[in-house]
């Protein structure tokens, strides 16, 4: 009795093993290379599996042909935005992202395809692609094209707050790209889903952004891919910039920017933020040429006292915004406690670009440094059309024409707001 | 109708254009294409171009029929780094890396095209897919000499070729319908 209870704990033991057990990620070169793939041993091979002399699969030879044209045949060390270095001995072909912003430039650099898992709000919600807040898809094409089988219908690894490592396992990564939110599960994530982690994103300067373009390609060996899109955005931050840096200081108007929006009021104590909360550095309001009265502030990231705000009396106020039936921008120019702000009695409160969803936008922040500029300065930046910048922006990153122009008549705003 | 014919041309013109643009492959995407040089000595020189981005890899095996051989020293057969000669089954692999184009000779009799089965496979291409078959495998367009009608026959790949024939008959048929809908009764009749 006591034997075959023995028994069956040891098969539950060995079983529950086989099944939580990560995979491995490679850690050796193909074709049992010790050091470097030569010339000789991948067109041997190659030749071989074409004529049906060796053993060997197309997805060997494939990967040996890969590292010996990609990486000069050895294996490829790189480094994430966080110092942790990673070693690839094949190509990246299973990749699971973890947050929007890796999604977007896995995306940008025409690897949506080999995405094989993602997160909550990359698949669920609008922030690659757009949706409504009734969880409508908003450029279905968007969707669609993407990645393979349609962005929606990925798996899901991640929601907004806890992963699931069982799933992950299951999917057999190459890599796992991780939020910088998360940084502090990459060791764990790495060995319980037995996948290297790249942990990778922006913040609100336009260093950082370039930054995460350029380990992103890296990491993908997709260099000249990353180097292109940076060239992209200089070109679109140099067309504002060239104009806004001719401003004297004494000219350039001060700005009170909330990134959260005021949909909730000044502060709405579940979130622990709304108007009151603002950055004392973003790129698009300074670029844009704006004065940013938080600047001093010594937090990034803050809640300020009403009294503070109507102290620093901003000529302009920004509110962000990310459904078309946010009111935020009416609850501000009425709120009795702000009429002595210079911004209210001008009338320049405006709704911009919503710069978060589960990360920081790279697309929807490039479009509000032209945005923003067309608010703060519209003599200087009348000529630009707005619709055609913006859709020429996330076609960059998306591949997909037309998806800022759908975007813009669902939030409304940005097709109505005077500017 | 000179108005009309005007605006035919301009259709088809735009028809032909945009299809054109629709289903030419990416620069991204290699192209792999034939062509057959014979001598005066009785050998032929097989040539595959390839039209792709730097860096690339490709693998290309060809079939040979009968009455065409290797010879017997693998350097009179090619030049290539990498190639590989299975004369009892009359095959030849490539393995090519950053070439644009590599060649072969054979000898015998035989225009260099007929009966010959060439494949190729962009090594370099990424998929999620861990148990590839041949899926990714391409097949170049089996020629006779008389399909051709010039020895110095360039073969693209079969896809692309078909699919610009299929888009410029198409844009034709579109046109035609239009210039028939115009002079038999359409709206403008």
């Amino acid at each position: 009795m006591n034997l075959s209870r023995i028994g069956i704990f040891l098969v539950a033991c060995i079983t529950a093993a086989l099944l939580f057990t990560p995979v491995s990620a490679a850690d050796s070169l193909p074709l049992g290379a010790e050091d470097a793939l030569t010339g000789e041993l991948v067109g041997e091979s190659v030749c071989g599996y074409l004529l049906g002399t060796n053993d060997l699969s197309l997805d060997e030879v494939s990967d040996a042909a890969y590292v010996y044209v990609m990486w000069d045949g050895k294996p490829k060390t790189v480094t994430d935005m966080t110092g942790r270095s990673i070693t690839f001995y094949r190509p990246v072909e299973r990749i699971i992202t973890n947050n929007p912003d890796n999604t977007r430039l896995v995306i940008a650099y025409g690897d949506g395809d080999l995405i094989v898992g993602s997160d909550e709000c990359t698949i669920d919600s609008g922030c690659v692609c757009p949706m409504t807040d009734d969880s409508e898809l908003i450029c279905e094409e968007c969707w669609e094209a993407v990645t393979s089988g349609g962005l929606n219908n990925l798996p899901l690894t991640n929601d907004r707050y806890t992963p699931n490592h069982e799933q992950m396992v299951s999917l057999s990564p190459d890599l796992i790209f991780l939020w910088m939110s998360w940084e502090d599960q990459a060791d764990d994530m790495e060995e319980r889903v037995g996948a290297p982690v790249f942990v990778a994103g922006p913040d609100f300067t336009y260093e950082s952004v370039t930054d995460h373009a350029r380990a992103m390609g890296e990491a993908l060996s997709k260099e000249d891919e990353a180097d292109e899109l940076i060239a992209f955005m200089d070109n679109k931050v140099t067309m504002v910039t060239d104009v806004t840096v001719t401003i004297p200081d004494d000219e350039k108007v001060k700005v009170y920017f909330a990134p959260r929006g005021a949909k909730k009021g000044f502060y709405d104590a579940k979130e622990g933020r709304d108007f009151t909360r603002t950055y004392n550095t973003y790129f698009p309001l300074e670029m844009a040429g704006g004065i940013n009265v938080a600047e001093d502030c010594a937090d990034g990231n803050v809640n300020v006292a009403l009294e503070q705000i109507i102290a620093w009396n901003p000529d302009v106020i920004l509110v962000s915004c990310s459904t078309p039936d946010d009111a935020g921008v009416d609850f501000i120019l009425e709120a009795p406690e702000l009429q002595s702000i210079q911004a209210i009695q001008d009338d320049r409160v405006y709704n911009v670009f919503y710069p978060h969803c589960r990360g920081r936008p790279q697309d929807k922040n490039l479009i509000n440094v032209i945005y923003m500029a067309k608010i703060l300065y519209p003599d200087k930046f009348a000529d630009i059309d707005m619709e055609e910048e913006g859709n020429e922006i996330m076609a960059e990153f998306l591949g997909v024409d037309g998806v800022y122009s759908e975007y813009a008549d669902y939030l409304k705003f940005p097709n109505d707001q005077q500017i | 109708m000179r108005v009309i014919h005007r605006r035919t041309g301009l259709i088809l013109t735009a028809l032909l254009l945009i299809s054109a643009s629709c289903i030419l492959p990416s620069a991204a995407t290699p192209t792999v294409t034939r062509e057959v040089v014979p001598a005066g000595d009785g050998t032929v020189t097989i040539t595959y171009k390839i039209d792709a981005e730097q860096p690339f890899a490709l693998g290309i095996v060809e079939s040979v029929p009968s009455g065409l051989e290797f010879a017997a020293s693998d350097d009179a057969v090619s030049s290539a780094p990498y190639f590989e000669v299975d004369r009892k089954g009359g095959n030849i692999a490539f393995f090519v890396c950053d070439a644009t184009e590599v060649s072969y000779t054979l000898k015998g009799s035989g225009d260099g095209i007929t009966g010959f089965v060439t494949e190729w496979v962009d090594l370099c291409e990424l998929t999620p897919d861990k148990n590839e078959g041949r899926e990714r495998w391409n097949t170049l367009g089996v020629l006779s000499s008389t399909s051709g009608g010039a020895q110095n026959e360039a073969a693209s790949q079969a896809s692309p070729g078909f699919g610009i024939c299929a888009a410029l008959f198409g844009s034709a048929v579109a046109a035609c319908a239009i210039s028939l809908r115009r002079r038999y009764g359409g709206d403008e009749a």
